[in-house]
């Protein structure tokens, strides 16, 4: 059951990594024209080398990057009171971080893991730390390494929002996703 | 980052204080009486005076009545005394005697129904503070208790609370607590991480003890005083630390590789327990404090986080998610024979295990899934009592050394704060903004 979840999951992914390619067809365009203009000899297609773009595009590039890392930065993953499995729902936010983590092999993460004030520290502790080990399983699922991302539980200790009502508490069960190594160079 | 504390950071007791008997008592009347225990709400209480203490040289001054009060407060908060009015003492404290040939006793039985009063009476010299202090039945016209205290001045209140400590012993046969401390996480804003705090057991005397701004949690004393346990968030990833409480190194118990959090020592001080996360989950661990060794204790696939050792140190009472929602379990200190003691609720953490053996305290979840209260059972889980009446969140029950009193935190009033109350739910005082408040061992 396990296994046939993550094909279907892994197979979501791919169609999402099709999807983002094809919406992002300006950036590939630029990319494509850029290469037109080039006459510099020896410049190798595919315009990879940073020595053989344009400033223009290295800025393109930096910031399509710094982009794509605020994205996978900013977007939270949210759990059910007292449950760390994924939701259905929160399925499409995970396949996005996968894609970053698959399109930049060298970042790596942390997952942290949070609660909402309900139950005590301790015991929270070690469900933030299920809902962290939850979204990293699945981002193995989808092929990201397993190396790449660690995690860490707060508990309840860092609340979003410190309210004691159910909107606060379902904004405060999440898992929230840093970026702490591996950013290529350029990108900073 | 290491928090390095000096002695006086946790208030341990300076070395040179005196205190000598004054007068014999004679064999005690009321250590022969029987009172009825603390644990009967219901039982008769003492009716007790303690006019303020006067200057026995020199000017008045107004440590004689905070001694007062602070005697008053302590002996009033186990239960067993009734305070009588100040307003209707028959005398002036500022010019009665405290000798017990100078007491009116009559006065205090007949007028006022009085039937043990504190008297005393303080000189102050440079920094330091001689107070001679008595406790006379008035029934029998008898001393019961005569004490020469020479403290620092600024010691004071420890002083007040040594002298409620004895007077305790000679109802209950039993020392008092007063002296003892509560260590408890506190934010001082709203946006300030948790930094662990001590306080006297009166909440009063409070002092900082970590300041590294990245949260901390879960503090916890040895039982031979020489070590205070928290977990921080300071490292990556965030563990259980043991901080010497006497000004000396602290050391990360917790493997450098995984996330801990937790855990208590056993009575004997030998051993440490806490959890620590091991794959998915987060199982109870034991570290040997004189050879280092660290073992598992727990092999299940739920949370079990939470350990407290019964008093004897043959069991363990901890919390585990292994039935699916947080309950509480019993197993031998080995990790030998887990078994489930709570029943009712859903949500049923943070044990603790009594220092007399006969009870467990932990929170448990109320229906309405919002407030959670103390209760407290048998080690086999029967005769669940409820000591808190479902006001907001009540949560990590301590017991105080002697067993007679709780510690917890509580938001009753909209605002996470500490407050202590007899073991059977009775003499509720708030303390101090704060939670996870953890009661400090008895020092001699």
């Amino acid at each position: 059951m396990f296994r046939a979840g993550s094909w279907k999951r892994l197979g979501m992914a791919m169609l999402g990594v099709a999807v983002l390619v094809a919406t992002a067809g300006c950036a590939q365009q630029a990319v494509k024209s850029d290469e037109a203009v080039s006459s510099a000899p020896g410049a190798r297609s595919g315009g990879m080398s940073p020595g053989s773009m344009t400033e223009a595009e290295r800025q393109r590039r930096r910031a399509a990057f710094r982009s794509g890392m605020a994205d996978f930065e900013n977007a939270l993953v949210y759990f059910d009171f007292d449950k760390s499995a994924v939701r259905p729902d929160m399925r499409p936010v995970l396949d996005a971080k996968a894609k970053f983590l698959l399109d930049n092999p060298t970042v790596k993460i942390q997952v942290e893991g949070h609660c909402d004030e309900r139950g005590t520290v301790q015991y929270n502790v070690a469900l933030g730390h299920r809902r962290s080990q939850s979204a990293k399983d699945y981002l193995v699922s989808l092929g990201v390494d397993a190396s790449r991302i660690d995690t860490v539980s707060y508990g309840k200790e860092r609340p979003v929002d410190p309210r004691h009502n159910e909107l606060a508490w379902s904004k405060n069960r999440r898992g929230k996703f840093n970026v702490t190594g591996g950013i290529p160079a350029g990108m900073n | 980052m290491n928090d390095v504390i000096a002695n006086r950071a946790l208030g341990w007791v300076p070395a040179f204080l005196i205190a000598a008997v004054l007068g014999g008592p004679a064999p005690g009347a009321w250590a022969a009486r029987t009172f009825i225990d603390i644990y009967s709400p219901g039982a008769r209480k003492i009716r007790l005076a303690i006019p303020e203490l006067r200057p026995l040289e020199g000017r008045r001054d107004p440590v004689g009545l905070q001694i007062a009060q602070v005697v008053q407060e302590d002996l009033a908060r186990t239960g067993l005394f009734f305070v009588q009015d100040r307003k209707s003492y028959p005398e002036n404290p500022l010019q009665a005697g405290i000798r017990l040939e100078e007491q009116k006793f009559p006065e205090w039985l007949n007028v006022v129904k009085v039937e043990a009063l504190i008297k005393g009476g303080y000189t102050l010299s440079g920094d330091s503070i001689v107070a001679e202090m008595f406790l006379y039945d008035t029934a029998r016209s008898a001393q019961e208790l005569g004490k020469r205290y020479q403290y620092p001045r600024s010691s004071w209140r420890l002083m007040a609370h040594r002298f409620a400590n004895a007077v305790l012993e000679r109802f209950t046969g039993e020392k008092g607590v007063f002296d003892t401390q509560i260590a408890f996480v506190s934010r001082r804003s709203a946006t300030e991480r948790g930094e662990i705090y001590i306080m006297d057991w009166d909440g009063a005397d409070l002092r900082r003890v970590t300041r590294n701004g990245m949260g901390n949690n879960a503090p916890s004393w040895s039982p031979d005083g020489r070590w205070l346990a928290y977990s921080s968030f300071k490292s990556n990833p965030p563990g259980v630390f043991l901080l010497p409480t006497n000004g000396g190194r602290e050391f990360r118990v917790s493997a450098a590789n995984a996330q801990g959090i937790g855990g208590s020592f056993s009575p004997d001080s030998r051993l440490f327990a806490y959890s620590e996360q091991i794959g998915r989950t987060y199982q109870l661990m034991v570290y040997d404090m004189a050879t280092r060794a660290k073992s598992r204790l727990t092999r299940s696939f739920g949370i079990d986080v939470s350990p407290s050792f019964s008093p004897d140190g043959k069991k363990i009472t901890f919390t585990s998610g292994r039935s699916g929602g947080p309950q509480i379990y019993v197993m031998g200190a080995d990790g030998s024979d887990p078994r489930r003691i709570s029943f009712q609720g859903t949500y049923n953490t943070e044990p603790r295990w009594s220092p007399r053996g006969d009870r467990i305290a932990y929170s448990t979840r109320v229906t309405d899934n919002v407030s959670i209260d103390i209760v407290t059972v048998n080690p086999d889980g029967s005769d669940l009592r409820r000591l808190t009446g479902g006001q907001g969140k009540n949560e990590t029950p301590s017991w105080s050394p002697d067993g007679k009193h709780l510690v917890f935190s509580s938001d009753r009033t909209g605002r996470k704060e500490i407050y202590v109350m007899t073991a059977a739910g009775t003499e509720l005082k708030r303390l101090q903004l704060g939670q996870e408040p953890a009661w400090s061992p008895a020092l001699q």
